[in-house]
């Protein structure tokens, strides 16, 4: 299996001087193509910061970060990398359609719509369809995190980031997300890094989980989990996610 | 809140727009009823104090003497209003245009809005009345100075808004259109513009009633024509009923623009700006 991301020592400092914050610190992790990875920890541990080195919205400090086989910013030229936040980020003034539409049109012109799916087949793929005429407004926040993913989805992205998002919503709606985001996955066959704050909702999704430890902010250990293909939601409360979610605690303890 | 915001935009006529606009000023018909109750007392107060202390008209003309000014001297503020409603206008786009662009330019440019956001504010500080002899001057007799005095007092509010409201976007939809590479020009197409517009209309609101003002405060200096000329004239021959119905005309123009401004909002802006999605 190829490598879909590779960070080798990775260190991000905002500010300097005596006021600097080194929010990653020397982090390496590689994420096969195809992959399903979670990131976990406590707040301000540098999860999201570590996401945005992905994405190119940060540059690392020190280190370096590969994705696609390219530089973080070269790989977001070519609309590989989508994103999806805690809240919906929708634009209320524009329709659901509009919103999954919009990243069809914008970009390099050429890379517009370059192996883009239609904007209707996102909808579908969320569950969505016969809501496209909707605003945002009107939509419960699961919709809306629908939406979100619709709209990520629409590029056909190599590589989506999830920064929490499905914090903001309640357990039975996580639920069912959770379980649709496996079978998307399964659909498209992305490789997906995955920022949670719960143990078990990370245990659930992915191949392989990563803790990182506080201060400093690296990466504690990796944990590979591995639960069986076409899982239900009543895998949750299985002996084996539980054992998974009791190695992850300690291991977040002791970081 | 929730009265205002439901407030459906009646028809575009203008009693339409002006009921429209009472809707949304006093939250929902009772505030409405409410609020020309007490406009009504006032009025009745104001008749019986008149009427009763025998107070002369030139001094304190009662509002049915006003009225009557009103109905008699129709053509002469009809014709009055023509010239101060153009310059108010031509000033309020004018004023309004230049603050949007120069705040655009802000947004984009980090130096020019550490260079020029002083003088705005510098200018903003002189009083326009003090300015107004300098314009005169300037540009003379004609419509010219009238018509920027009204772009000047425009310009501040709306500059400060719209600075404001193209800052006002959720900052993780510029991370994801930046992920998504998007252009300048196309993040200010989808989403700074949009988010601009409710800020942009407070600051309508605000500067459609003072480019009445910045008009009539233009024709004091110098005008042969206008309801602020019209206002001068009344003064000097203590006609003081036509003096209060020049008043009531100037009011009820920045009434027309200020219940355009609000209809117009309510049919643009159909989401709740300080929702969070």
């Amino acid at each position: 299996m190829p490598v879909a991301i590779d960070l080798r020592k990775v260190s991000v400092t905002f500010g300097t001087g005596d006021t600097a914050i080194r929010a990653v610190d020397e982090v390496s992790l590689s994420v096969q193509e195809g992959e399903f990875v979670s990131l976990i920890g406590h707040s301000g541990c540098g999860k999201s910061t570590l996401l945005r080195v992905i994405a190119d919205i940060i540059p690392p400090t020190t280190g370096e970060a590969e994705v696609l086989g390219m530089e973080p910013g070269d790989a977001r030229k070519q609309r590989a990398v989508s994103m999806v936040f805690q809240q919906s980020v929708l634009m209320p003034w524009d329709t659901v359609l509009e919103n999954v539409t919009m990243p069809l049109e914008v970009g390099p012109p050429n890379r517009q719509s370059a192996g883009a799916m239609a904007p209707m087949e996102a909808l579908k793929l969320v569950e969505l369809d016969g809501f496209e005429n909707a605003y945002p407004k009107q939509l419960s926040g699961g919709m809306r995190q629908r939406v979100a993913i619709a709209r990520a989805l629409v590029t056909k992205p190599k590589v989506l980031l999830m920064d929490e998002p499905f914090g903001a919503l309640d357990e039975l709606v996580r639920d069912t997300l959770n379980v649709e985001l496996l079978r998307i996955w399964g659909e498209a066959g992305m490789t997906i890094v995955f920022v949670t704050h719960s143990l078990q909702e990370a245990v659930f999704l992915s191949q392989r989980v990563a803790v990182m430890s506080r201060r400093p902010s690296r990466i504690a250990g990796v944990v590979s989990v591995g639960l069986p293909e076409g899982r239900e939601i009543a895998v949750k409360d299985s002996p084996e996610l539980g054992q998974h979610v009791a190695q992850l605690r300690s291991m977040l303890d002791e970081g | 809140m929730k009265e205002a915001t439901s407030a459906k935009p009646a028809g575009a006529s203008g009693p339409g727009m002006l009921l429209h606009t009472l809707l949304v000023l006093f939250r929902g018909t009772r505030g409405t009823i409410m609020a020309v109750l007490g406009l009504t007392i006032m009025l009745l107060i104001w008749q019986g104090v008149v009427r009763l202390l025998e107070v002369p008209i030139y001094l304190v003309p009662a509002p049915t003497d006003v009225l009557v000014a009103l109905y008699n001297d129709r053509v002469l503020l009809a014709q009055n209003s023509v010239p101060t409603l153009t310059e108010a206008a031509l000033g309020f786009l004018l004023g309004n245009t230049f603050a949007v662009l120069v705040a655009i330019s802000f947004v984009y440019n980090r130096i020019v809005e550490d260079l020029f956001y002083p003088v705005a504010i510098l200018i903003k500080t002189i009083p326009i009345i003090a300015i107004a002899p300098v314009l005169k001057i300037m540009l003379g007799n004609g419509i010219e100075p009238k018509v920027l005095i009204a772009a000047l007092i425009c310009f501040f509010p709306t500059l400060v808004n719209a600075v404001q409201g193209f800052r006002a976007v959720n900052p993780q939809l510029i991370e994801l259109m930046h992920v998504l590479s998007a252009s300048k020009v196309q993040v200010f197409r989808r989403a700074r513009f949009y988010a601009a517009l409710p800020y942009a209309f407070a600051a309508l609101k605000v500067s459609v009633t003072m480019c009445v003002l910045g008009a009539i405060v233009g024709e004091w200096i110098g005008a042969n024509s206008g309801i602020g000329y019209l206002i001068l004239q009344s003064m000097y021959v203590f006609d003081t009923p036509r003096l209060f119905a020049t008043i009531i005309v100037a009011s009820m123009m920045a009434i027309a623009g200020f219940s355009l401004v609000t209809w117009l909002e309510a049919r643009v802006i159909h989401w709740d700006p300080g929702e969070t999605t």
